[in-house]
């Protein structure tokens, strides 16, 4: 904070409080000195007199956030906040608190601080570059833009400030605004530039012309002008791809196709490994359609560019003469094998996809008889890729015996590669043998531990056999672990969501499993008690009874543990996201200090797709399974409750029994924390995610934790609509299940899918159901108006076969249509069943094993 | 589809974190990724598959129904876009070497073990060194190496033609040793089209005006 | 620059899980996973006894290696004064290459300077290539056949006693 800020408190009198803000700046000037504690000190004096000072009170509460004791600290700014009628307060207390808000990461509140603190007459112009980042921060580019024009009316004398102001201007769509904004200051230090500048000058004129070119769109004369511009500054531009790229796209919008050409030739020269290079340099040629000319092209390529990739592969995904494709598919399969290219087969396996027909027997034919010329002892390196090669092939075409027999030869040729015992553990995983594959990928580790690549597949192989503690203490072996048993803190800490994610779905599992296991226990015992009381009065004792209590508590902690775990883990990446979203803060300022405005530019366009990144998604939807699972098991009290009932009776009757296993138990789970804390134990106060589980209200807690940052950035066709209904159902939201599926038949392609979707939503319109009325009207409609023809009359017929009408209208051997319509327990949980069962008799054991155990 | 070098973005700063996790020992947060490439956007390059529908087969999830599950994997960029090495280089900026004439240095390389073998390590390297020269003007770029490190040692001192300039005692974290190694950067040298031929074959370069069309030349 | 297509590089604490599988892969004898630690653990007698060991690597594969241990002095043990090769193993396909030879040369360089004149090495009887192949690289049957030498193994328990001298 700078020291100017002498406008005076609107709306509080001082009046009798002259010597406490006398004391309050002092301790103010402390904060700034970073003394807190003498800070708060003082503070302390002053509200003793005056408990309802806010300014000290919230400069205290930021003082205690300074020294880490985030708790005291956000007790008393919700004090403050208490006293304050809006933002009502003197500018300096508003300045604080924004600082406050800032610290805490939360943004928008200190936006909004830092703009009272303004409003309320500070005239601090630093707060409009602190309130320009916060703003950036959090999208309000309007906002952004003002704040960053004052900042640059004052401090005109900084290129950071107008290039600043540029970047604001072209946000808010003022292109105009933002080229005369750059414009004006390339003027200003025309012939002025220092050697240590001509970068920083170097990507703003770039910056420039992008913004021009964009604004250009297919106005010719605009387009002229942006290359008159390119032009003008090409000797000054460093970064000459980006040049030669503006330069082509500007040539090709004005359909100036032969100098587009030349230009992609030049980009192929300076970086010949580039697939898009050579795809725009056939648009610009003209000859996308015409491959006799493709193939000239390529040919002439090829040669000046021998030791790049696509002018070799390109012929491959478009030659349609059989014979000649099988040339060129040799040319290109049979070098890579005999120099012992591993990934040769993943170079091919889009020829695979695309083209399997022709080129899948084509390349068997060729591999297959190379490896017949191969002798293993005079080209050992060309044999053992061969075989792992056709390892692959075979795997690719489900023949996953001959793929075995393969791996193995090479494997038993020589036992020393890597690359062998990672394959055949995928073998081994896609036949459902997930232990196998695991303690293959051991033997593979153990050949190198120094190699991560082997190590991280076996870890993640490892958690999919669900073996968590073999996975972490091998995870362990390259994570700093200083005071932890091991590296599950220090993934956390170096955001290694491969890890946490595949943890997370592997405690997922376990839940899974111990809840079955759990049922199992107590139906045997429940028949088996009443025939045992008998006998156990005739005794006198009751070991049975001790024993239950014992296997039902460790039970029933799995349950828990492996639950919350699971939460805990998916969890930890919705915060690893929020880190990324938090990490741009500082950049609002920093790039323009280093004058990179292109790179921010990407990263703000990079910030708004954070939430629909991959990894968060997945946890997302492994979230939703928990929640929704937990929310359903509320509702469905009936099972619950007689289980509950059961063990509460027999908890009743060994009262003194099981308080001795809940202290061995907590015992137990005191001890095994150490294995699960993700965090510094100080930030965790429930390192088993036990609270996350208990949360009253599951949906809410979703939608805070996952949804809402997903729902705030997920592009319509980017969105998974069946997910999208799920979740709407669970939140009583039926219109927005409709909308889903309404737009899950404009994007989606699973017309099974489609059908089993129509079904359960018309069935949830019934009478009876939880929904809203006029909702379910609503979705009535919809029903009809999605499939035609769709018996919607039938909805209150509860003798209609609603299953018997899909299989016979939808495409009904479609396993993720079945599954879904199982799940909503259309009809007979046994009916469904059957059909899965049925249907994945064709699948894989893999997808058999994961469908059995945890979907059905 | 075989590899596409290209430039790093900040797009793909989250499958350079993820590649770095799972290949080498040291690894940063992602802010450590976007400081290098906000603050020199040009020095830094990736490895990608380039194909639409690269995954099938290596996913648990019986989402392979959907056609999406692409989307789950932690290694993909874009749809079809599986990034398989990087490197991350910057120029120093160490307020202590301000006097040093500008130099560059490479952070982390590292490119997927299933993909070694095709000079992928040594193409996204070359550009990198380009781009150090030609854009940041660092007259010379330094690099630290594992000694137990064989491949990349063979890849820096024998094909990039780096040299050694001392070892440094218990480097990393591990206790291991490193090389410190160095190479002074010409531009002329350095450009890429001068590795487009194999060492010692005849180079023929494209002179941008030949007919690429016509067979008959 | 190529590469030489078969270089040596040293046994390090994390790929003697390599040395393992070689050795067991190739010889018909079961060694134990200490007798591959002992490189970096200490002995029975609390010493670090000192050993010579190398990968060969074939095209940066590995493919084979050597294992041998210094027998400084005759007090007390059984064994002559001299480097007494454990383990010299080439996989199969990747014989006749010229490996085996070159892992020889880094024994004999590491015996001269430790100034050892004798390299010993016990071959099981019925492994026939393998004393062929010590008698066309110089050594020697020294003394008796050792009956019951080997205890587990899946080949003859029986072995011969070879022996080189170099200057």
């Amino acid at each position: 904070m700078s020291k100017k800020r002498g406008a005076k408190p609107k709306g509080l009198p001082l009046f009798g409080r002259g010597k406490e803000q006398t004391q309050f700046l002092e301790a103010l000037k402390l904060y700034e000195g970073k003394s807190y504690k003498k800070s708060i000190k003082i503070l302390d004096g002053v509200l003793k007199k005056d408990s309802h000072f806010v300014d000290a009170l919230a400069l205290k509460g930021l003082d205690l956030l300074s020294t880490g004791e985030k708790t005291e600290a956000s007790s008393l700014i919700k004090n403050a906040l208490s006293k304050i009628e809006g933002t009502t307060a003197s500018p300096i207390c508003c300045h604080v608190l924004g600082i406050y808000m800032r610290t805490s990461k939360n943004y928008a509140e200190s936006a909004k601080w830092f703009h009272a603190s303004l409003n309320n007459g500070s005239n601090n112009m630093q707060i409009y570059r602190d309130l320009a980042s916060l703003e950036s921060q959090i999208g309000d580019f309007k906002g952004a833009l003002v704040s960053r024009k004052k900042y640059w009316e004052s401090f005109p004398g900084y290129r950071s400030n107008w290039t600043s102001l540029a970047i604001a201007q072209d946000m808010n769509g003022e292109h105009q605004q933002a080229v005369n904004t750059l414009t004006q200051f390339e003027k200003l230090v025309e012939g002025k530039i220092g050697d240590s500048e001509l970068y920083e000058h170097n990507e703003c004129l770039l910056y420039k012309n992008d913004i021009l070119y964009r604004a250009a769109g297919d106005n010719k004369g605009k387009l002229v002008n942006a290359m008159s511009n390119l032009k003008a500054i090409e000797p000054s531009v460093y970064d000459k791809y980006d040049l030669l790229e503006l330069k082509a796209s500007i040539h090709m919008k004005m359909g100036e196709l032969k100098e587009a050409s030349k230009v992609y030739r030049m980009l192929i020269k300076r970086n010949p490994d580039n697939f898009t290079y050579y795809r725009l340099l056939e648009i610009s040629l003209g000859i996308h359609g015409d491959n006799n000319l493709r193939k000239t092209l390529y040919e002439k390529l090829q040669k000046f560019y021998p030791r790049s990739e696509p002018p070799k592969f390109m012929p491959l995904t478009f030659t349609e003469n059989v014979d000649e494709l099988e040339t060129k598919l040799e040319e290109y399969v049979r070098p890579q094998l005999a120099r012992g290219v591993p990934a040769t087969f993943c170079n091919v396996k889009p020829l695979y996809r695309n083209r399997r027909s022709i080129v899948a027997p084509l390349l068997e034919k060729i591999v297959s008889n190379y490896f017949k010329e191969l002798n293993p002892t005079n080209d050992p390196l060309p044999y053992i890729w061969t075989c792992y090669y056709l390892a692959q092939h075979y795997l690719f075409m489900k023949d996953f015996q001959k793929s075995q027999d393969f791996i193995d030869k090479a494997i038993k040729h020589t036992p020393t590669l890597v690359e062998l015992y990672i394959f055949k553990g995928r073998v081994l995983k896609h036949l459902g043998l997930l232990d196998e594959a695991a303690e293959t990928l051991e033997r593979g580790r153990k050949l190198d531990l120094q190699d991560r690549f082997i190590n991280t597949k076996t870890v993640k192989y490892y958690l999919r056999a669900k073996n968590i503690e073999k996975a972490v203490e091998i995870a362990s072996l390259f994570t700093k672990n200083d005071e932890s048993v091991n590296g599950v803190k220090d993934l956390h800490q170096v955001e290694a969501a491969w890890f946490i994610i595949e943890q997370a779905e592997a405690y997922y599992k376990l839940y899974r499993d111990s809840e079955r296991k759990l049922k199992e226990y107590l139906n045997e015992m429940s028949t088996k008690k009443s025939a045992e009381k008998e006998e156990n009065n005739k005794n006198g004792t009751d070991e049975t009874g001790e024993n239950f209590i014992r296997v039902l508590k460790n039970y029933e902690w799995q349950v828990n543990k492996y639950c919350g775990l699971s939460l805990k883990r998916f969890y930890a990446i919705s915060k690893i996201y929020q880190q990324f979203e938090d990490d741009q803060m500082d950049f609002h300022s920093y790039c323009m200090r280093k004058g990179t405005p292109r790179a921010y530019v990407d990263m703000l366009k990079w910030g708004k797709t954070i939430y629909t990144q991959p990894i968060y998604v997945r946890a997302m939807k492994g979230a939703f399974k928990i929640y929704n699972k937990l929310y359903n098991d509320s509702k469905n009290l009936n099972e619950n409750e007689q289980i509950e009932n059961l063990v509460e009776k027999v908890m009743q009757e060994h009262s003194k029994k099981s308080k001795k296993e809940n202290s061995v138990l907590n015992k137990r789970k005191e001890e095994e924390k150490k294995t699960v804390i993700a965090y510094p134990e100080s930030d965790d106060k429930d390192p088993y995610g036990i609270d996350l589980v208990k949360s009253n209200s599951p949906m809410d807690a979703f939608m805070e934790q996952f949804y809402e940052n997903y729902n705030r950035q997920a592009k319509e066709q980017e969105r998974d609509y069946e997910f999208e209904f799920d979740y709407q159902y669970s939140n009583g939201k039926l219109a927005l299940c409709l909308s889903a599926l309404s737009k899950y038949t404009k994007y989606g392609h699973n017309s099974g899918l489609i059908g089993a979707m129509t079904i359960v939503l018309l069935l949830a319109t019934k009478e009876d159901t939880k929904f809203d009325t006029i909702a379910k009207k609503v979705a009535l409609k919809g029903c009809e108006s999605i499939i035609e023809k769709f018996p919607v009359h039938e909805r209150d017929n509860s003798d209609f076969d609603w299953l018997d009408f899909f299989q016979k209208n939808f495409d009904y051997h479609n396993l993720h249509a079945l599954l879904f319509l199982h799940q909503y327990k259309v009809v007979e949980s046994s009916r469904t069943k059957e059909l899965i069962l049925n249907e994945l008799a064709n699948k894989e054991p893999l997808i058999q094993n994961t469908v059995l155990q945890y979907e059905i | 589809m075989p590899i596409t070098i290209r430039r790093a973005t900040v797009e793909d700063m989250v499958g350079m974190q993820n590649a770095n996790l799972h290949n080498l020992p040291e690894n940063y947060v992602l802010k450590y990724y976007m400081y290098h490439v906000l603050s020199w956007p040009e020095a830094s390059f990736v490895a990608t598959t380039t194909d639409i529908s690269d995954s099938v087969g290596d996913e648990l999830t019986i989402a392979d129904e959907n056609g999406n599950e692409t989307k789950l994997d932690p290694n993909y960029v874009r749809q079809g876009e599986k990034l398989v090495g990087y490197v991350l280089a910057k120029m120093n900026d160490d307020p202590d070497q301000q006097n040093e004439a500008p130099n560059g240095h490479i952070t982390s390389l590292s490119v997927m073990r299933t993909y070694r073998r095709m000079g992928i390590a040594e193409k996204l390297m070359r550009q990198a060194l380009f781009a150090l020269r030609e854009v940041y003007k660092a007259e010379y770029v330094s690099l630290h190496v594992r000694q137990s490190n064989r491949a990349a040692l063979h890849l820096y001192r024998d094909t990039l033609e780096f040299e050694v300039l001392s070892v440094e005692k218990s480097y990393y974290q591990d206790g291991e040793d490193a090389y410190a190694m160095k190479k002074v950067l010409d531009l002329e040298e350095l450009k890429p089209s001068n590795y487009a031929h194999a060492k010692g074959a005849e180079r023929i370069e494209d002179d941008f005006e030949s007919d690429l069309l016509d067979a008959t030349v | 620059m190529p590469r030489e297509l078969t270089t040596l590089d040293n046994i390090y604490e994390n790929n003697i899980g390599t040395l393992e599988v070689l050795t067991n892969a190739i010889l018909p004898v079961k060694y134990p996973h200490e007798f591959f630690e002992e490189f970096f653990s200490k002995g029975k007698s609390g010493k670090k006894d000192t050993f010579f060991g190398q990968l060969a690597y074939y095209s940066e594969v590995p493919v084979g290696a050597v294992k041998a241990k210094l027998i400084p002095n005759k007090k007390g043990g059984v064994l002559q004064q001299g480097v007494y090769i454990e383990v010299l193993v080439v996989l199969e396909h990747y014989r006749s290459k010229g490996i085996g030879r070159t892992l020889l040369n880094y024994i004999e360089k590491e015996s001269k300077r430790h100034f050892q004149h004798d390299i010993y090495v016990h071959v099981a009887c019925d492994n026939e290539f393998g004393i062929e192949w010590y008698k066309s690289h110089g050594f020697a049957q020294e003394g008796d056949i050792i009956k019951d030498y080997y205890k587990d193994t899946t080949g003859s328990p029986d072995c011969l006693v070879l022996r080189k001298y170099i200057a």
